[in-house]
C-alpha cells in the first residue's frame, strides 16, 4: 500500500476498503515485520501487551498468523480481530462478505470463522450500506462487522433512533476515499484497461491509481482522476464526503499513517472506545494480533492524508452545490419528473427508521397529480438533519434522479449552520430538539 | 357557510377576475383562535382570503400539513400559536420554533418565496394583532401571485 | 425483533431475475432461515417494516424464511436498481401448494394424477401453455413432455407471427439497451414509467445525450422530447410523426394484447432500416419465444375458446397464468368448468385457485437455468450463497417418466438450451445467432384482422342494452384500456386504484377532487366511488393499471359520473345546468 510521503495531493481513493474485506489484499509478504526501523518508523517500542491498550490509543497491529498477513494486506489487522472477537465468544456473528467475482457480493451473517479469513481482500465495488441489514438482527446476539465511515454514521442514527441496539454491535471502521459502480468500473476494466472483467483477480487502489490484477499476476493501472474525468471514478457522494475516517466506530483502522517500514504488513489503529479497547485487547491476548505503539510520524502521516482528501472533497463540494439559479422549483419538479415512486431510495436509506407506515408514505397517493409528490418534499425535509451522505438513494434509484445530491442541497446549509456532522456521535438530532437555542 | 359550492369555485373564475390569494391559516386553540375569535368580536376588519385551521398546540402542525396546504393549492401557509413561555402545554411552541426553522430552510433552498410561509405568535387578547397580522399577509401574497406549487387546474 | 438468532441460523443469497416482466432484472433474494424463539408476534409485526422487506408479513408466515431483496449492483441489465415490483418483490411472493381438486397433496402424488390425466387424452384434446414465466430450461423440459404427447408448447404469442409470416426476423433481438441509450432517435410506443420502468432509465440517458425520444400514445410522458397523440386503433400509416430512419430505435412490446395489424404496420414502415427493441412482459418471454419458434403452436385464442367449448380437455400451464393475462373473469368461470387444468408453478397465482392439479416447484428466486430477456441476453440464475433444489425441473423429469419418457438430465437441457438459442452464456454480452440476409418486406397489415374477440370483453358490446343516456351533462364516455404492468400481469394488488383520466373530461365530469367516479361499463355494469386521477392525455379515453370490476376485457366502453358522496353534499347538478 502507498505510504503517505509519495502520496501526491491528486491521489484521493488511495487507502480505502469497503466493510467486510477487512484488509486490503496486497503483495505481503510472509514472514514477520522487519525488525530493522527505517528512517521515520511506523512503530515504536516493543510489542503491547494486553494492559498497553487504551482508549485514545494509536497502534500499529498485524495479524500474528502467517496465512491472514498473505491473504489479508495492511497485515491483516482488521480479520485477526473479527475472528478473535468470534472465537472468543465476545461476538456471535460476524457480517462479511460473500464474493461472487471481483465486481459482486453480498453481505452475509456468518459465525464460521472460515468464513472471516475468506473474505480478506479489497473491494471497492461493493458499496451497499449495511445499516438497514443489520437492523433486522437489532436486538439479537452480539454482532461484529467492519464498516466504512457513512456505515458507521447510519447505524449511529439508527440507534439514536432506538432501532439498533448499540451494545450489541461492534465496529471496526476502516479509512474510506471512496467507492466505485461495479457496472462502471467494469465496463472501464474492458473498455479503458483492455481487459477482459472474468481475468480480474484483486484490486487495489495506490497513489491515486486504480490497479486491476489479472491471474496471469500482471497488474494494470489507471490513474483515478482521468477515470473520474468520465464519471467513472469514484461516486459522486464520495467525492464530497466529509468522512474519510470512521472516527465514530470502536475502532478506526487504515493504512494511512503506516510507514514505508510497515506498508503492506501493518495497519494504523486507533481506539474509540471501551469496547474498541476491549476488542483489541481480545484479539492480543487470544493470539491473534500484535501491537505497538504508531510513532508521532505515523499520527501526522495519517492525518496529513486524510486532510488532502477533506480539502479535495471540500473542493468537489463547492463545484456540485452551486447555489441555484433562480426559479429552483422548476429544477426541482425537472429532477423529480421521472419518478415512478418506486420507494427504493427510501428502503435503503441507513437513517431512515421509520416503517412501512411513515409520513412520507402514508399520505402521499400516487392518484394526486401534484407537481412535486409530497413523498419526496417530507423526504427532503427528513433528512436534512440526518442525511449521512452515503448515496444510496442514488444507487438504487430506477430512474437515475440524483438523490443523493437533492438531499445535500438541503441537508447542507442547515448542517453546516446547525454545525451537526450526522451520526459521528450521540448528539440529539436537531429537528428533535425542544429548543432552538439548543439545535444552535 | 352556503351549501352549495360557489360557482367560482368549479370554474375557477374570480368575479373580479384579479388573483384572490388561498391561505391557509393554523391557529392554536388557546391564543390564536381565541385572537382570531376577539378579532371577530371586535369587528376588527380582515379579507376573507384566510381559511382557519384550529389546532390544540402550534407544535401540532407538522410538516406535511404545510406541504399538503401548498400541494393542494394554498397560496401561502400562518402558522400561529402563544407567545413563547405561554404555551398551554408547556413548550410546545419552542418545538413549534425548531420545526417552523426546518421547513422554512426547506421551502426557501426549494425556491418558494419567503413570505409564503410565516409564523407568528399572536395571544388570546390580540385580536386587532390578529386582523392586521392577516390583512398585510394578504397584501404581501397578493403581490407574490399565485404559488408555483399550486398545480394548474387547481382553484 | 425480540427474538434471538438461533444456533441453526442459515442465510441463503439468489442470484435471481425479477419475474415481474422480460426485462431481465437482476436481484438477490436473501432468505433468512431464523427461529424466532420468543416474542414471535412482536417479531412479526417487526418484520413488516421497510427495511426487511419481506413474506412474513402474516403470522401464519412466522415459520417460513423472511424474504428480503438485495439490489445486485453489478448487473449489466438494471445495475442493481429496481423498479416498485422489485422493490416489493420479496413482499408479493407467496409459495404455491401443490394440490389435486383443492386438496393439498404432495408432489409425487399430484404428478402421478397430471400423468393420469395426460394419458387419457388424445392429442388433439390437450393444448400446453407457457408463457416464459420460467427458465428455459424447465420449458424446454416442457417441450420435451410435449413431443412425447405429440402436443406443442404455445407460448401465447403465435398469433402474431402467424399472420405475419417472415417478419418475426425484425423482433429485435440484438438491440441491447445500450443501443436505446445511444440512439438519436427513440420511437416509443410504451409508457416507460408504467410497464417498463427500467427503461425510463435508459431514455434518461439517452436524452441526456441529445436523442429526440418520441412517444406515440394516449398519454404525454415526460421523458419524451415529443408527445404525438396516437389512438390505439389509428394506423401508423396515418401519422405524419412517425418517419423511422437508420437512427431510430424503435420500442414497443409484444404482448399478447399487441395487434398483429399495428405490429406489421411498424415492420414495414420501418423498411429494415430501423433497430426494434420489443419489450416483453413475461420474465422469459423472450426465451420461450425463440425455444418454440418452429413448433406449429396453437394460438392464445384458439386455447381459450376452445377450452369454453370443451374441445380441449387438458389444459397444462407452466408459471402462466390464464386468468391474470386474458384480464378477464370469463376466464375463471372457463377453467372452472373446464375438465382438467394441470398448472405447475412457482407461486400462488389466481389461476391456481381454479386448477384442478397444482404441481408446487421451488421458488422463482431458487431456480437454477437461464432466462432470456428482451435484448436477447442470456442470464444465469444461480445460488450465491445455499443450493437450487431443481424440484420443478425434477417434476417435470418425473412427469416426462410417468408418461414413458424418458429421465431428462439437467446438464444436457442447459446445453441444449445455449445451442438452441445461439445465444452467448456470459449474461455481460449479447449475441444473436448469424443473420441471414432479411427477407422483403412486404405489406400485408392491410389484410389483417384486429386483435381476435376473446380479448375484447367478457360481453360483445353489440349484444349488452346500451348504457342508459344521462340525462345530465355531468357525464362523459369514454374508452377504457389496460395499461399492462408487472402488478397486472401477476394479479398483484399494488396502490393504483384510480382511473387515470384527462382534465376536460373531469371537468366535463364536474369531478372534484377528493370526490370519486361512478364508473358504468357499455353494459349496465356500475362501479361506484372509483377514485380518478388527473392525467396529460387524450380526452375520450380512461386508463386502468389494475384490474377494475367494470372492465371486464382490455376494451371496454365505459360512462364516467361524478358519485353522490354525503348526504349533505352540494349540488353540483344545478350548477352545471346553468
Amino acid at each position: 500500500m502507498s505510504a503517505p510521503e509519495n502520496m501526491a495531493p491528486g491521489n484521493p481513493a488511495s487507502g480505502n476498503h469497503a466493510p467486510g474485506n477487512p484488509a486490503p489484499e496486497g503483495a505481503a509478504p510472509a514472514g514477520k515485520p522487519p525488525e530493522k526501523k527505517p528512517p521515520a518508523p511506523s512503530a515504536v517500542g516493543e510489542v503491547l501487551t494486553a494492559s498497553g491498550i487504551s482508549v485514545g490509543g494509536k497502534y500499529i497491529g498485524w495479524s500474528v498468523c502467517d496465512t491472514v498477513r498473505k491473504e489479508g494486506g495492511s497485515g491483516g489487522l482488521v480479520t485477526a480481530v473479527l475472528a478473535g472477537a468470534l472465537e472468543k465468544g465476545l461476538v456471535k456473528h460476524v457480517v462479511v462478505l460473500k464474493k461472487s467475482s471481483q465486481y459482486e457480493a453480498v453481505p452475509v451473517l456468518t459465525s464460521d470463522v472460515d468464513d472471516v479469513y475468506a473474505s480478506a481482500g479489497s473491494m471497492h465495488m461493493l458499496i451497499s450500506n449495511p445499516t438497514k441489514y443489520l437492523r433486522q438482527f437489532q436486538n439479537d446476539a452480539a454482532i461484529a462487522l467492519a464498516v466504512k465511515p457513512c456505515d458507521m454514521r447510519g447505524i449511529r442514527e439508527q440507534q439514536k433512533r432506538n432501532m439498533i441496539d448499540g451494545d450489541k454491535i461492534f465496529t471496526i471502521g476502516l479509512n474510506c476515499g471512496g467507492t466505485m459502480m461495479p457496472y462502471k468500473i467494469r465496463k472501464v476494466t474492458e473498455e479503458v484497461y483492455g481487459v477482459n472483467p472474468a481475468d480480474v483477480r484483486a484490486e487495489e487502489i495506490e497513489k491515486g491509481k486504480l490497479i486491476l490484477e489479472t491471474t496471469d499476476g500482471e497488474h494494470h493501472s489507471q490513474s483515478i482522476d482521468e477515470l473520474e474525468e468520465e464519471d467513472n471514478g469514484r461516486r459522486e457522494n464520495c467525492r464530497y464526503c466529509a468522512v474519510k475516517i470512521a472516527m465514530n466506530s470502536d475502532l478506526a483502522c487504515g493504512n494511512w499513517g503506516v510507514m514505508p517500514d510497515y506498508a503492506g504488513k501493518g495497519t494504523f489503529v486507533e481506539v474509540m472506545t471501551e469496547k474498541g479497547a476491549e476488542f483489541l485487547r481480545n484479539a492480543i491476548e487470544g493470539g491473534y494480533a500484535e501491537v505497538k505503539e504508531a510513532s508521532e510520524a505515523a499520527t501526522e502521516a495519517r492525518g496529513k492524508v486524510n486532510g488532502i482528501m477533506l480539502k479535495m472533497s471540500a473542493k468537489t463540494k463547492e463545484e456540485i452545490f452551486v447555489p441555484m439559479q433562480s426559479k429552483t422549483l422548476i429544477d426541482f419538479k425537472k429532477e423529480l419528473e421521472n419518478c415512478i415512486g418506486c420507494g427504493a431510495c427510501r428502503t435503503v436509506c441507513p437513517p431512515c427508521a421509520c416503517g412501512n407506515e411513515a409520513k412520507c408514505t402514508a399520505f402521499d397517493d400516487p392518484a394526486d397529480s401534484y407537481d412535486i409528490s409530497l413523498f419526496h418534499m417530507v423526504r427532503f425535509l427528513h433528512l436534512m438533519d440526518s442525511c449521512v451522505g452515503c448515496g444510496q438513494c442514488s444507487d438504487v434509484c430506477p430512474v437515475d434522479i440524483p438523490l443523493a445530491r437533492l438531499y445535500r442541497k438541503f441537508a447542507n446549509p442547515i448542517q453546516d449552520e446547525l454545525n451537526y456532522v450526522t451520526g459521528m456521535d450521540d448528539r440529539t438530532p436537531p429537528f428533535f430538539e425542544i429548543k432552538l437555542e439548543e439545535v444552535q | 357557510m352556503s351549501d352549495v359550492i360557489p360557482k367560482s369555485a368549479v370554474t375557477g373564475c374570480d368575479s373580479s377576475g384579479g388573483f384572490n390569494p388561498k391561505i391557509v391559516m393554523f391557529c392554536c386553540n388557546w391564543c390564536s383562535y381565541a385572537g382570531a375569535d376577539g378579532a371577530g368580536v371586535s369587528r376588527f376588519q380582515q379579507p376573507a382570503n384566510v381559511r382557519v385551521v384550529r389546532v390544540m398546540c402550534s407544535s401540532r402542525v407538522d410538516p406535511v400539513h404545510i406541504y399538503t396546504a401548498f400541494l393542494e393549492g394554498a397560496d401561502a401557509v400562518l402558522m400561529t400559536g402563544c407567545h413563547i413561555g405561554d404555551c398551554h402545554y408547556v413548550n410546545g411552541n419552542d418545538k413549534t420554533l425548531v420545526k417552523y426553522k426546518f421547513v422554512k430552510t426547506m421551502l426557501n433552498e426549494m425556491g418558494l418565496e419567503d413570505g409564503r410561509l410565516t409564523l407568528r405568535w399572536i395571544s388570546a387578547s390580540e385580536g386587532q394583532q390578529f386582523a392586521e397580522f392577516v390583512t398585510e399577509m394578504v397584501e404581501q401574497v397578493k403581490a407574490l401571485g399565485p404559488s408555483p406549487l399550486r398545480k394548474e387546474g387547481v382553484v | 425483533m425480540s427474538g434471538i438468532i438461533d444456533p441453526n441460523f442459515k442465510e441463503n443469497v439468489y442470484s435471481a431475475v425479477c419475474y415481474g416482466c422480460g426485462f431481465g432484472c437482476g436481484v438477490y433474494m436473501r432468505e433468512l432461515h431464523m427461529d424466532v424463539v420468543s416474542g414471535a408476534a412482536s417479531a412479526c409485526a417487526a418484520s413488516t417494516d421497510a427495511a426487511s422487506t419481506d413474506a412474513a408479513s402474516t403470522a401464519a408466515a412466522c415459520c417460513a424464511p423472511i424474504l428480503n431483496i438485495d439490489y445486485r449492483k453489478a448487473s449489466p441489465v438494471n445495475q442493481g436498481k429496481l423498479c416498485r415490483f422489485g422493490v416489493h418483490l420479496a413482499d408479493n411472493y407467496c409459495p404455491a401448494v401443490s394440490s389435486v381438486k383443492g386438496k393439498p397433496v404432495t408432489v409425487d402424488e399430484a404428478i402421478a394424477q397430471a400423468a393420469a390425466a395426460l394419458k387419457g387424452a388424445a392429442a388433439s384434446e390437450i393444448a400446453i401453455l407457457s408463457v416464459g414465466g420460467t427458465t428455459n430450461e424447465e420449458h424446454l423440459a416442457l417441450m420435451k413432455i410435449g413431443e412425447k404427447l405429440g402436443v406443442p408448447v404455445s407460448t401465447g404469442m403465435t398469433g402474431l407471427f402467424k399472420d405475419i409470416g417472415k417478419l418475426h426476423a425484425y423482433t429485435g433481438r440484438g438491440t441491447t439497451y445500450e443501443d436505446v441509450e445511444s440512439a438519436k432517435k427513440v420511437y416509443l410506443f410504451v409508457d416507460p414509467y408504467v410497464q417498463y420502468p427500467l427503461l425510463a432509465r435508459r431514455l434518461v440517458h439517452a436524452k441526456e445525450k441529445g436523442a429526440e425520444i418520441v412517444s406515440f400514445g394516449l398519454k404525454e410522458l415526460p421523458i419524451a422530447t415529443k408527445n404525438v397523440a396516437v389512438k390505439p386503433d389509428a394506423s401508423f400509416y396515418d401519422i405524419p410523426e412517425f418517419a423511422p430512419d437508420a437512427d431510430t430505435v424503435i420500442v414497443s412490446d409484444l404482448t399478447p394484447y399487441t395487434s398483429s395489424k399495428r405490429l406489421a404496420e411498424l415492420v414495414e414502415l420501418a423498411g429494415g432500416k430501423s433497430k426494434f427493441l420489443f419489450m416483453r412482459p413475461f420474465m422469459n418471454a423472450a426465451g420461450a419465444g425463440y425455444l418454440s419458434k418452429h413448433t406449429k403452436q396453437r394460438s392464445f385464442d384458439d386455447i381459450v375458446s376452445k377450452t369454453e367449448s370443451g374441445e380441449l380437455k387438458v389444459l397444462v400451464c407452466l408459471d402462466s397464468d390464464l386468468i391474470d393475462i386474458c384480464l378477464n373473469e370469463k376466464m375463471k368461470e372457463i377453467l372452472e368448468k373446464s375438465e382438467c387444468v394441470i398448472v405447475i408453478s412457482s407461486r400462488a397465482t389466481t389461476v391456481c385457485d381454479s386448477a384442478g392439479i397444482v404441481i408446487a416447484t421451488e421458488p422463482f428466486y431458487k431456480k437454477k437455468g437461464s432466462v432470456m430477456n428482451a435484448e436477447g441476453r442470456l442470464i444465469q440464475t444461480r445460488a450465491a450463497l445455499g443450493e437450487s433444489p431443481l424440484t420443478g425441473f425434477n417434476a417435470l423429469s418425473s412427469l416426462s417418466e410417468a408418461l414413458g419418457g424418458p429421465a431428462l438430465d439437467f446438464d444436457a437441457v442447459c446445453a441444449q438450451v445455449v445451442s438452441m438459442l445461439g445465444a452467448s452464456e456470459d449474461e455481460y454480452k449479447v449475441s444473436v445467432p448469424e443473420k441471414k440476409a432479411p427477407p422483403v418486406i412486404q405489406k400485408v397489415s392491410d389484410k389483417l384482422p384486429e386483435l381476435p374477440a376473446v380479448f375484447m370483453g367478457g360481453a360483445d358490446p353489440a349484444s349488452c342494452p346500451s348504457a342508459s343516456k344521462e340525462d345530465c351533462c355531468c357525464s362523459v364516455s369514454a374508452k377504457h384500456l389496460y395499461l399492462t404492468n408487472p402488478f397486472l400481469w401477476n394479479g398483484i394488488s399494488d396502490n393504483d386504484d384510480f382511473v387515470e383520466i384527462s382534465r376536460g373530461q373531469v371537468k366535463a365530469a364536474a369531478l372534484f377532487k377528493g370526490f370519486t367516479a361512478d364508473v358504468t361499463c357499455a353494459c349496465g355494469e356500475i362501479t361506484k366511488k372509483t377514485r380518478f386521477k388527473v392525467s396529460p392525455m387524450l380526452d375520450g379515453y380512461a386508463i386502468s393499471t389494475r384490474k377494475q370490476p367494470f372492465a371486464k376485457g382490455p376494451f371496454a366502453d365505459v360512462s364516467v359520473k361524478r358519485s353522490p358522496t354525503k348526504p349533505d353534499e352540494p349540488d353540483v347538478v344545478k350548477d352545471c345546468s346553468q
